[in-house]
């Protein structure tokens, strides 16, 4: 039996000398936890199944097909199969990597790989378009024309789009965040922090009150300027070089620090990953350097209960299954919040898995419904997560007689934090970002 | 048929052409996916006509090859999965053959009501898969197997015909009772479209008792023990020292390294009662030598006390690539001396057989580890296979006591089996099936 490693690397780089997959006993423990299966009842939208067809495929008993790239297509890369497996197979990875092996390279690959590769790799490109988009869509009054006027239901991927994207912010966080932000009071040393692109864009109070959090447990907070990508929405369309461009910019511009801190659950997912997509030295030590927010910042902090209403937590994939990190975000909320409510099948799929509710709509609504439904049972007003792609997802699904409101981790942290230094010393020093502070209520 | 519900390209084939055993795969010419009865009789009509194999399958999570195809149509009952009905008063449901077990067991446990048969596969395993292999688990020792909840069928036989079997009754004297020829039928005689299940009140809480013993004899007086106590456990499993040491080269359990047998008891019903019963556990298995004994009462700690059973299998893959685990159901005086049989077969054939399983009911999984691509093995394998089966039969028992023949056991079945039984099987089947399309090849050759 290979561990994890060996397994994805013999994978990974192409022709494998031995074969993990014969490791799968075919008991089925993934089916119930995939998305994708439990939407279609389809062993080929099954971790089994790729699984199967993945050996099939490396023993050249089953050809490259449009049948064999819509199962590998349609994993929602939540890794929930991995959790699952009592043999340590890794179907979500396995299927990642098969995607890159088989897709044919030609000029449509080409040109849509320079298209996505150019605003991952220069997020001043990505903040202008969205500038642009804002500007020109949201307010300009197009975005309620098109709404008012029902042209949108003609075009249902335009719809979606439409419905997802929420109102883009005027700035950036890149904008607000200096390269260094000092830490508050006494100093206990350096961390990184990793901006991801749909923090950067999307959620920038959520990004800045990571940094706050950070700053204000005393630590200098490090953006360098240097970092692109993380590199995972290449991994799922099969990119495979374009990933590994973006790790070795990442691990680059991050070669001072000691620790590196992300918010973002499918970023930190991807960068412990790093060891395993380029098999080097320096992506080994990078990713022993990754530290999801919560993972890093738990451990300093106490008791508070200081937050009013009743608060849940959505676990990310790739924060519970890529990661493994399940209980210091619920040992936060725990710490902090009036009341913490168990929400049920807390770590399973919402449906949003990068741009997979643009491209599977079925199968993303089916996850988000059932999620929604177990949302609805808790009576919770906040539900608290740490990934962009699940705060989209979740407000998305979200209808009229929904009371709830979605929130980042840092977000309901940081309230509580100057709450509570607020409350004991009131002549504390603040620095630059904290005047900052809109405490952000996502919409 | 409606539009996506037949699936003929290359991937579908390859997708459904196994289950959960871990060596036999075949392949199929087509795939349909069933949702409704209406569907199920228009295959079985067109298949009649063109006398096409059928190969019905819920979830493909058997062991023993029981819906693995070659050629012909694979019926997939997956998609037909609404629970139609569940009706409290009478504490009986009404199921469609593609619910998943362990979900149908979390809807009726909301209400207060209980379906006992746990096989291990719950989570992913249809109850139409549980009611053709008469699926059983740990707690049919005090619960009884699928076949004593089944209360009504409706089967579709070859042609295309309903036989609607059975209801929400409890007693019947009316007839011959078709609905227990067809469980544990494997699929040989027609399909399942329809499961009327009866339903208990669900047991107020639970209790796990543990206890370690240094002589495999002694464990197993001690079940006889407990049995003859006048208290009956809901589970008595059982994992011997290779099973043990095979978990704690992996993970350490903190198990002494002179345990030669485990026990893990549990009990459920009113408050009350389980802890009586946890008590007397205890004072039964100290009375017959146990090393060291442990009780829980609350989630977390009887999960631990499970910990080390539930971790057998993954620790079994860890070891060797491949593992056959076999099935075999004896009477329960003669437990003691088939766990010795298989420590005999294990080392002339000198292969790990770790023996676990349902010790209170007789029916143990000793699992022959090996690597598929040894040829030398596999003939060891082979001859230890036989061995076992032999032993079983042998001391008066048989070779399948939950997961049913299929194709991995079939060659054997005639040594439990006397011959004029497997002539009456013969026929049976051909009264349903004349033209032989229904899943053949399984069981029993004709």
């Amino acid at each position: 039996m290979l561990d994890r490693k060996e397994q994805l690397k013999d994978i990974g780089d192409g022709e494998s000398k031995l074969d993990p997959l014969s490791a799968c006993s075919r008991c089925a423990a993934c089916q119930s936890a995939c998305p994708s299966w439990s939407a279609t009842q389809l062993e080929t939208r099954s971790p089994r199944g790729r699984v199967q067809l993945i050996r099939a495929f490396n023993d050249h008993r089953l050809a490259d097909s449009k049948e064999l790239r819509e199962a590998l297509f349609t994993c929602l890369d939540c890794r929930a199969c991995e959790t699952a497996c009592p043999n340590d197979i890794h179907p979500g990875q396995l299927s990642l990597l098969k995607r890159a092996e088989i897709m044919p390279d030609g000029l449509p690959r080409r040109i849509r790989r320079m298209l996505t590769n150019a605003p991952l790799l220069h997020a001043g490109m990505m903040e202008f378009g969205m500038g642009a988009m804002r500007l020109l869509y949201q307010q300009t009054g197009l975005r309620h024309w098109l709404r008012s006027s029902g042209l949108l239901h003609s075009m249902p991927k335009l719809e979606r789009l439409d419905r997802y994207l929420p109102e883009i912010p005027g700035k950036p966080a890149r904008a607000s965040l200096p390269e260094i932000v000092p830490a508050t009071g006494v100093k206990k040393g350096v961390v990184g922090y990793f901006l991801g692109c749909a923090m950067n864009v999307l959620f920038p109070d959520a990004a800045l009150s990571a940094v706050r959090v950070l700053s204000l447990l005393g630590y200098d907070v490090l953006t360098p300027r240097g970092i692109v990508c993380c590199g995972a929405p290449q991994m799922t369309m099969g990119e495979i070089d374009s990933a590994k461009e973006m790790a070795r910019r990442n691990i680059r511009a991050f070669d001072e620090v000691d620790i590196i801190v992300t918010d973002c659950a499918a970023c930190g997912a991807e960068m412990k990953g790093y060891e395993h997509l380029l098999n080097v030295d320096q992506a080994l030590r990078f990713s022993a350097k990754v530290r999801d927010f919560a993972e890093f910042v738990e451990p300093f902090i106490g008791d508070m209960e200081i937050l009013p209403g009743c608060y849940t937590w959505h676990a990310p994939c790739h924060l519970a299954h890529a990661q493994g990190v399940c209980d210091p975000p619920k040992r936060i909320l725990k710490k902090i919040a009036g009341e913490f409510l168990e929400l049920t099948e807390e770590d399973r799929c919402c449906g949003s898995a990068g741009i997979y509710w643009l491209t599977n709509p079925q199968i993303a609504d089916n996850a988000l419904e059932r999620k929604l439904r177990f949302i609805r049972e808790t009576n919770a007003d906040t539900i608290v997560t740490s990934n962009p792609g699940c705060v989209l997802q979740l407000l998305a699904g979200k209808s009229e007689g929904d009371e709830w409101n979605v929130k980042y981790l840092s977000e309901v942290l940081e309230v509580a934090m100057q709450g509570r230094m607020e409350n004991c010393d009131s002549s504390r020093e603040t620095n630059l970002l904290l005047s900052n502070n809109k405490r952000g209520v996502i919409r | 048929m409606p539009k996506g519900s037949v699936s003929a390209d290359e991937v579908s084939l390859i997708a459904y052409g196994y289950d959960g055993s871990t060596s036999l795969t075949g392949q199929p010419d087509a795939v349909v996916h069933i949702s409704s009865e209406a569907q199920a009789q228009a295959v079985m009509r067109l298949a009649q006509e063109y006398a096409a194999p059928l190969f019905p399958r819920g979830a493909g999570t058997g062991l023993a090859g029981g819906s693995t195809p070659n050629g012909g149509v694979v019926m997939d009952f997956a998609p037909m999965n609404r629970v139609i009905e569940i009706d409290r008063e009478c504490l009986m449901a009404v199921v469609e053959p593609g619910v998943i077990t362990g979900d149908f067991q979390t809807v009726v446990e909301k209400m207060g009501l209980f379906y006992p048969p746990d096989p291990a596969s719950l989570k992913q395993c249809t109850l139409g898969g549980n009611v053709a292999t008469c699926a059983g688990g740990p707690r049919c020792l005090k619960y009884g197997v699928t076949r004593e909840y089944v209360r009504g069928l409706h089967f579709v036989v070859p042609g295309g015909e309903v036989i609607r079997d059975g209801g929400k009754y409890i007693k019947s004297a009316a007839g011959y009772n078709l609905s227990q020829l067809f469980i544990g039928s494997e699929g040989t005689l027609g399909v399942v479209t329809e499961v009327t299940l009866r339903l208990i009140p669900l047991p107020e809480t639970a209790g796990t008792t543990l206890a370690l013993f240094k002589d495999l004899e002694i464990s197993a007086s001690a079940v006889n023990g407990l049995l003859e106590s006048g208290m009956l456990p809901s589970v008595i499993e059982f994992v011997d020292k290779t099973g043990i040491d095979c978990v704690q080269r992996t993970w350490d359990m903190g198990i002494e390294a002179d345990v030669e047998a485990m026990l893990l008891i549990e009990s459920d019903g009113y408050l009350e009662s389980v802890r009586k019963e946890l008590v007397l556990a205890k004072e039964i298995c100290h009375r017959h030598g146990a090393k060291r004994v442990e009780l829980a009462m609350e989630k977390p700690e009887r999960d631990r006390l499970w910990k080390l059973r539930r971790s057998i299998s993954p620790a079994l893959s860890k070891l060797m690539p491949n593992k056959l685990g076999e099935d075999i159901s004896v009477p329960r005086s003669e437990i003691i001396h088939m766990v010795r049989e298989i420590r005999d077969i294990a080392s002339r054939n000198d292969l790990m057989i770790p023996v676990f399983g349902h010790i209170g009911d007789g029916n143990l999984h000793p699992n022959v580890l090996f690597d598929m691509n040894n040829g030398e093995m596999m003939r060891r394998v082979e001859n230890a296979t036989s061995e076992l089966i032999r032993a079983a039969v042998g001391v008066g028992g048989t070779l399948s006591g939950e997961h049913g023949i299929g194709m991995l056991k079939k060659d054997f079945l005639p040594l439990a089996i006397p011959s004029i039984n497997m002539d009456y099987y013969r026929r049976i089947k051909t009264l349903f099936d004349p033209l032989r399309i229904m899943n053949p090849a399984k069981i029993f050759d004709m």
